[in-house]
């Protein structure tokens, strides 16, 4: 049975992703990253302060070069902090610098920051990252390099993308908390629709998705926990 | 011809002057007269310095046109001695960065910049360490391209730099003066940083 991936999946459950698992992806999820990618770098250059004393904080705690490390494991690591405190878009943010090589960041990273060393001093990270999204307005730029840098990945892996004409799905939501879920699910119902696909299978993350899902019977909702 | 002057004497400047450290060059003497002939420059902005960065800036740039003939001698006596003294600066300036960067300099009390960064703070230190990133991050940008030699709109782009990195020590020295408040100078060097990042 075809499966479908939501945005929580590919970004949580990367490892997992399979070309012999029948997977497909959807252009509604790449554009679900790279709306919350734009909000969470919004966030990011807004509060960069309060950011920043969040790392001054959490790694105070060591001392010198016990403080450094890898930038992958700075941005795991801030991601887990910054949801505990409440900044999700920005979590979602750090989560996939952490998970996905996100060209010309990378890079760009390799370039200046790890010129001398693997590791570095998670201010300095934070710092540079804040720079590097300002740094020529970068940040109106970034949303798109990591959705094309994802797809990318997903072609690879011979993953299928379904490009889903969604002009009017998006645009007949109502706001709420899970519009992004019933768009994702409306996209999946449209490509099954136009494929005359009887029933899928549709993996998450998400443990509240099955309950967003109701409505669409021939869709079932399976919930992994890939963190664990 | 200002423009190479405003290179020589303003690249690396924040952190030399504000972290002392040093060009490792066997042409080390000609350096250190255009550290004077910095220094100088500094002193003299410094004692007619506002808050206006744009003011700052413009002052700096008067005071080079002024010195440029004595900085050009240099530069003729660097070049002589088979030196190009804009790539000479630019790989110099790179590496003062990467070195201030490694955030391990002592800053007293037995305490590194890294400890102090970590346990302050300290707005006009962030915000330093911000324009110190920043300015590393250019540097590296452009020595690749001026592996042959700099293109026109890098070497403006260098002059530019340059200027701003004596405004930052100028305003910096002010602060620590007391001359503006905190509130002024986080206010001035913020306005450098987005300059710098700017393009």
């Amino acid at each position: 049975m075809i499966k479908f991936l939501d945005v929580g999946y590919l970004i949580n459950c990367r490892h997992k992703i399979k070309q012999e698992d029948n997977l497909v992806v959807t252009s509604c999820v790449l554009k679900v990253i790279r709306h919350k990618i734009k909000k969470g770098l919004h966030l990011f250059l807004e509060k960069f302060e309060i950011i920043r004393d969040f790392v001054k904080k959490y790694y105070s705690i060591w001392n010198g070069k016990r403080r450094w490390r890898n930038p992958k494991k700075i941005a795991e690591e801030m991601a887990q902090r910054l949801e505990h405190k409440g900044y999700a878009d920005v979590a979602f943010l750090f989560t996939v610098i952490a998970r996905y090589y996100i060209r010309d960041l990378e890079e760009h990273t390799e370039k200046t920051l790890l010129q001398s060393s693997s590791k570095v001093t998670p201010i300095n990270y934070i710092v540079y990252l804040r720079n590097y999204f300002k740094k020529q307005r970068n940040y109106l730029v970034f949303p798109d390099k990591v959705v094309d840098s994802i797809r990318k990945e997903l072609q690879q892996n011979n993953i299928e993308i379904a490009e889903i004409d969604d002009r009017e799905l998006w645009l007949d939501l109502d706001s709420g908390t899970d519009r992004e879920d019933r768009y994702q699910l409306l996209c999946i119902e449209k490509y099954m629709r136009n494929h005359g696909i009887p029933e899928a299978r549709f993996l998450t993350t998400d443990h509240r998705l099955p309950d967003t899902a109701q409505p669409f019977e021939n869709i079932k909702v399976e919930v992994v926990d890939c963190q664990a | 011809m200002a423009g190479e002057a405003a290179v020589a004497v303003g690249l690396g400047a924040l952190a030399e002057e504000g972290y002392s450290t040093q060009r490792v060059n066997e042409l080390v003497q000609l350096y250190r007269r255009l550290q004077e002939l910095r220094r100088r420059i500094l002193q003299e902005v410094e004692e007619k310095a506002g808050e206006d960065v744009a003011e700052i800036v413009s002052n700096i740039a008067t005071a080079i046109q002024r010195y440029a003939p004595e900085i050009e001698k240099v530069l003729a006596e660097l070049r002589r001695l088979g030196a190009d003294p804009m790539k000479a600066s630019l790989e110099s300036a790179v590496e003062e960065y990467a070195e201030v960067l490694r955030l391990d300099i002592q800053v007293g009390g037995g305490k590194t910049l890294e400890d102090l960064l970590y346990e302050s703070q300290d707005e006009v230190l962030d915000k330093l360490h911000e324009i110190m990133m920043a300015l590393y991050m250019e540097y590296v940008e452009i020595n690749e391209t001026c592996d042959r030699g700099c293109p026109p709109e890098a070497a403006q782009k260098l002059e530019k730099l340059a200027t701003l990195e004596l405004a930052t020590y100028v305003i910096y020295k002010l602060f620590q003066r007391q001359k503006i408040d905190k509130k002024t100078a986080v206010a001035a060097l913020n306005e450098i940083v987005d300059e710098i990042l700017s393009g």
